[in-house]
């Protein structure tokens, strides 16, 4: 069994401010500079989700601890960075093809197979985004305010084999969309 | 060219802490001229420069949320001799003098504080309080020329506390003029 599981991005941003010049003091008996404070300004909120990556599940992939480390299941984690440039919080709201409570793989011949999918802040328990709204809200304070500052990736996913075994041989795929929104 | 009391041709040039003057003395008879070199302590020159204007920032403007941040700027002193540093504002002082005001485009305020330190935080002077917006630079921590600013000597931070009227009302200006001069 080969489970690949793929995900598209799309992120939303709201509007924003600009600012004026400092001025410089020249070289005299007596210097003088200016310079402007400004407080409160509608800072040009942005949202990105970067550095995304498929996960590919192989019957050789190890255990994952899924669903708030209460399972282990066969699966692979990896990170990717949410960026609110403001530091807020931010929903992540996952869309594909999914029944009550997993998501579904499919084969070139159409058979399916179930997995789960996970996310969470990294270093943190992930929950699952299988049932309910399938969404995931970074908590504000944990997204990056710059695309520099994700470093090895402050959000970490996961995509884990269901209960029932797949058909050996067979690939399944499974396209994701993740869609970044400012709370 | 400048001429000296003597009728004698001055030029010079200027290195930290002194001007140094070439005395070319003319004979219009013969084609002999004899240089003379002297040194003569400068005049205080001193320059404010590397300001830079602050987006208080971060910010969403949130009720409650406290807008603090810090950049340097760069006094630079010829004669390497103390700097007075005078700091004033466009809004002025909040009626007990204890802030300084930065108004939106209605004419509202947002007290704000304006604090004057080092690079350690060591120094501080709050040049928003109207009873202390002089700050005294001691030689020792200015730059010679230039050349020695790197990122800057002194620090400049504000920190405001956004209300929840204001905070709706932004953004807040207040432009801060410094003049430095020698003590």
């Amino acid at each position: 069994m080969k489970l690949i599981h793929r995900l598209a991005v799309v992120a939303v941003s709201l509007a924003g401010v600009g600012a004026f010049a400092a001025t410089q003091g020249t070289l005299g008996t007596t210097s003088t500079g200016t310079y402007t404070n400004t407080f409160g300004a509608a800072v040009l909120r942005q949202v990105q989700i970067l550095n995304v990556s498929d996960a590919l599940i192989t019957p050789d992939s190890g255990e994952v601890l899924e669903y708030y480390d209460a399972y282990k299941r066969i699966g692979v984690v990896d990170r990717f960075c949410v960026v609110d440039t403001t530091g807020g919080a931010v929903t992540l709201t996952f869309t594909g093809n999914y029944d009550d409570t997993a998501w579904i793989a499919t084969a070139a011949d159409g058979k399916t197979f179930r997995y789960y999918v996970n996310t969470g802040v990294t270093g943190e328990p992930m929950q699952r985004v299988s049932t309910g709204a399938r969404a995931y809200t970074v908590p504000s304070g944990k997204t990056v305010t710059s695309a520099a500052a994700c470093g090895a990736g402050n959000m970490q996913k996961l995509a884990a084999r269901g209960d029932i075994a797949p058909i050996a041989g067979t690939s399944y795929v499974s396209l994701v969309t993740m869609v970044a929104t400012p709370v | 060219m400048e001429h000296d009391h003597n009728g004698r041709m001055i030029s010079g040039h200027f290195i930290p802490g002194y001007w140094i003057e070439y005395h070319r003395l003319w004979r219009q008879a013969a084609s002999v001229s004899v240089l003379l070199v002297s040194c003569l302590p400068a005049h205080a020159q001193i320059q404010v420069l590397q300001l830079r204007n602050q987006l208080n920032a971060g910010t969403r403007a949130i009720e409650g949320e406290t807008l603090e941040n810090r950049d340097a700027f760069c006094v630079v002193s010829v004669r390497h001799t103390d700097v007075h540093l005078t700091f004033s504002n466009t809004f002025g002082n909040s009626a007990d003098g204890a802030t300084w005001l930065a108004h939106n485009a209605a004419g509202e305020a947002q007290p704000y504080n304006q604090y004057i330190e080092y690079s350690d935080g060591s120094g501080v002077v709050e040049v928003s309080n109207s009873s202390s917006n002089v700050l005294v630079m001691p030689a020792a921590k200015t730059a010679q020329t230039t050349v020695f600013c790197g990122v800057g000597n002194i620090y400049k931070r504000v920190k405001s506390q956004i209300t929840a009227v204001n905070g709706l009302k932004g953004p807040y200006s207040d432009t801060v003029t410094i003049v430095a001069s020698p003590p």
